[in-house]
């Protein structure tokens, strides 16, 4: 490459200003700081890496068309996301899979044992509900994660976990009472 | 230590960078919220990724590189493409500002005077008087300066020439003769003259392109409109100034025939010297 | 043949360059009135050629006849062992061919990705996946990749001429001809510019037009100066330096007898012709050589003839 680009230490907010401009080396750039995270987060939602894929592509070309939604409020993280999670739903449908999202979590390979400061420190992150929700079964879990972590609608969420939408409101109704006692 | 200070142990980026189910949900939910708000535990995360994951990761870019970077193709260019012209035919057929320019505008005048006529007894007449003046503007635009957006560059490539002006002009005169005959039929009286503005629209759509071997194509175009509307408007006053247009003997048999006549002639200038199309002398 | 002054660009280009490819012999070409070449000979052979002289020289005429452009009037023409002058010979120059003009005239409503494609559908680039590669690579080469989907009219006036650059080089032509490459460029593009030729048009016969002696003297390894549609130099920039050999002369004033004199940056004053009192003589740059060929102080024929080469 002969002619030098200059890598400024553009903020994930200026970078999608710049692609609502239409400026296809920001893209690169966003691809680069959030395509791994990304991947990750998704493939705890979806055991299927080929969809995984196609989601995180569809993901950013979807930010490519709509930077200019971005109401710049909140963090890009955030906004990005939301649009990843929903892509990885659409791809499922058309892919004709339900509920291929994995509920169980299954512990398996080396256990990390955290050190006992870091695991304190990564319950803070949820406060108190971090071990009511581990109190949780597996299921009502799954439901919140997808309603409240991911900020899905009862029906995306019944997408994603291939659950129909009325079960889904029935297990977050179990979920909220189980939180109640535990946290009263 | 506050949760501000805190980041992603190593190990726990290593081990779900690995496998992202060997974490249970607590620690994993915990961890995906973090990194939502951590640009530097995102760009530490980044860093411990594997090569293969690395790897995949430039594959998945080339793939979202060519969805991004598909030229935006008008309805038009989508419609040719259906109809089976393909491999960047359709753009360079449609990609003619001018052309599409034009030939709306001469169609859109064209309908609305039509229809505004309707009710005249006048309305077939200007039809016919009218109706060939829009391939002819349609065509000259398929060869005027600015009919290509790639301008001067353009002239130094393979496709430029005759060949690539005699494919626009059948694509823009093919839409013009569409249109304008399915408001021919529409126009009422019309009757067995529905047809008769043909021939004389192609003799002049085959007149421009002879004459812009010459001329610039707005000068060819005002030549040829000027004329054709002196000879309907002189033909008909030199029989019978109360003569309807429609009844002129431009539009009869023996009008038609040397339209005919014409339209051979100006096709056969127009290959001859259709060399110039090739060069920037017919730019000027 | 009638330029007289001119010696080895005629008769042949010199023992160490490779065998041209591109000559044209009596090149004549008029707008009406107006005589654009008069009758003009030279060959050019692999490496940059550079096209020097004024404005209304000749030099544009003479790069869109070669570019199959525009039709000369008179005169043989050679263009990569071709005639250029019937539509055969054209398509096959065409087919070959990377052309900038002076002023490409984009539409201004196209992304420059939009633009370098449409060029390359028209250089029958037919399939599009490996189409598009090719432009993401063109527009890869003059660092415009981050705003190849911005609007051509949303561009700067220097990233618009490196549009234009891109898409001659589009299929890795083997002749470039490029109308003023460097014109609006920043004196970092201009040297991107160079090193571009240096690396993609390796072993491809560029012809480009200048104002710039710099550039001339940085890039070209053969240089023709065209004054009044003649030519009146053909040979190496440092052949062109040395028709102002022994002329070139440092002052500390301006000599009130002089002909070229001007203020450089160090505040010294140069003179070309005869010496001021007090002066030192310098080197002569290709820009003083070629102000003595454009200037009063024109070499004489035999001078010029022993010269060039």
């Amino acid at each position: 490459m002969l002619w030098v680009v200059r890598l400024g230490a553009r903020s994930d907010a200026e970078l999608l200003a710049a692609v609502a401009d239409g400026d296809r080396g920001a893209l690169r750039e966003l691809y680069d700081r959030h395509v791994v995270w990304m991947t990750v987060r998704l493939r705890r939602r979806c055991a299927d890496p080929d969809a995984v894929a196609e989601a995180v592509q569809d993901t950013f070309v979807a930010v490519w068309k709509g930077a200019g939604r971005w109401d710049g409020r909140g963090e890009p993280t955030a906004w990005i996301w939301g649009i990843a999670i929903r892509r990885l739903i659409g791809v499922l449908r058309t892919r004709g899979r339900w509920g291929r999202a994995r509920v169980a979590a299954e512990v398996s390979g080396p256990e990390i044992v955290l050190a006992a400061e870091d695991q304190v420190l990564v319950g803070v992150e949820h406060g108190d509900l971090a071990g009511a929700l581990q109190a949780l079964s597996p299921e009502l879990r799954a439901v919140v994660q997808a309603t409240v972590l991911d900020g899905l609608t009862t029906r995306e969420a019944g997408r994603l976990l291939g659950i129909p939408p009325g079960t889904v409101k029935t297990r977050m109704m179990r979920a909220r009472t189980q939180l109640r006692g535990a946290l009263a | 230590m506050t949760s501000r200070d805190w980041h992603v142990p190593a190990p726990l980026l290593a081990q779900v960078l690995d496998d992202p189910w060997t974490l249970d949900d607590w620690t994993a939910s915990s961890l995906e919220a973090h990194l939502m708000s951590c640009a530097a535990c995102r760009r530490r995360l980044t860093a411990a990724a594997p090569p293969a994951a690395a790897a995949a990761a430039a594959a998945s870019w080339a793939a979202i590189a060519d969805r991004v970077d598909q030229p935006r193709s008008t309805l038009v260019e989508q419609l040719l493409h259906r109809l089976g012209v393909g491999n960047g035919t359709e753009r360079l057929l449609t990609a003619t500002p001018a052309v599409r320019a034009a030939g709306l505008l001469a169609v859109g005048i064209v309908a609305l005077a039509a229809i505004a006529l309707s009710h005249t007894t006048q309305a077939v007449g200007t039809f016919l008087m009218l109706s060939p003046l829009v391939p002819l503007a349609a065509v000259a635009a398929t060869f005027a300066p600015a009919a290509d957006p790639a301008g001067e560059a353009g002239i130094g490539t393979p496709l430029h020439g005759a060949g690539l002006v005699l494919r626009r002009a059948a694509v823009v005169l093919g839409a013009s003769f569409g249109v304008l005959e399915a408001v021919a039929l529409a126009l009422p009286g019309m009757g067995s003259m529905a047809a008769a503005w043909v021939l004389p629209a192609i003799a002049l759509a085959l007149g421009a392109l002879a004459l812009g071997t010459w001329l610039r194509a707005e000068v060819a175009v005002g030549v040829l409109a000027a004329g054709w509307l002196l000879t309907v408007w002189s033909v008909s006053w030199a029989i019978d100034h109360r003569t309807p247009i429609v009844d002129s003997a431009t539009f009869s048999a023996a009008g038609q025939a040397i339209a005919l006549a014409v339209a051979v002639a100006a096709a056969a200038v127009a290959a001859v010297r259709r060399d110039r199309y090739a060069t920037l002398e017919a730019f000027r | 043949m009638t330029d007289a002054g001119l010696a080895g660009g005629a008769a042949g280009p010199a023992p160490d360059r490779p065998p041209p490819t591109v000559s044209v012999r009596g090149l004549r070409k008029r707008f009406g009135t107006t005589v654009a070449l008069d009758g003009v000979d030279a060959a050019f052979a692999p490496g940059v050629n550079g096209l020097l002289g004024p404005n209304g020289a000749g030099k544009t005429t003479m790069l869109r006849i070669l570019a199959t452009v525009l039709p000369a009037d008179a005169g043989r023409l050679d263009v990569l062992g071709v005639d250029p002058t019937g539509g055969d010979g054209r398509l096959s120059v065409r087919r070959r061919l990377g052309y900038l003009p002076q002023e490409p005239g984009f539409h201004r409503r196209f992304t420059a990705f939009e633009f370098v494609d449409y060029v390359a559908i028209l250089k029958e680039w037919v399939d599009r996946r490996p189409r598009h590669d090719e432009v993401r690579r063109v527009l890869g080469l003059v660092g415009l990749e981050a705003v190849m989907h911005k609007r051509i009219g949303r561009l700067s006036g220097g990233m618009r001429r490196r549009v234009g650059i891109a898409q001659a080089l589009l299929g890795r032509p083997e002749l470039l001809v490029l109308d003023e490459p460097t014109a609006g460029l920043d004196p970092e593009q201009r040297l991107r510019f160079r090193e571009l030729l240096g690396t993609e048009a390796a072993g491809a016969t560029v012809l480009l037009s200048t104002h710039q002696t710099d550039d001339v003297a940085a890039l070209c390894q053969h240089v023709v100066v065209l004054l009044d549609g003649r030519i009146r130099f053909s040979g190496t920039p440092s052949g062109l330096a040395a028709l102002a050999a022994d002329r070139v002369w440092l002052a500390s004033e301006r000599d009130v007898r002089a002909e070229l004199a001007w203020v450089t940056g160090e505040g010294k004053v140069r003179h070309i012709g005869e010496p001021p009192v007090g002066a030192h003589l310098v080197e002569p740059t290709v820009e003083d050589g070629y102000l003595v060929l454009a200037g009063r102080d024109t070499p004489t024929d035999a001078d010029a003839k022993a010269l060039a080469s």
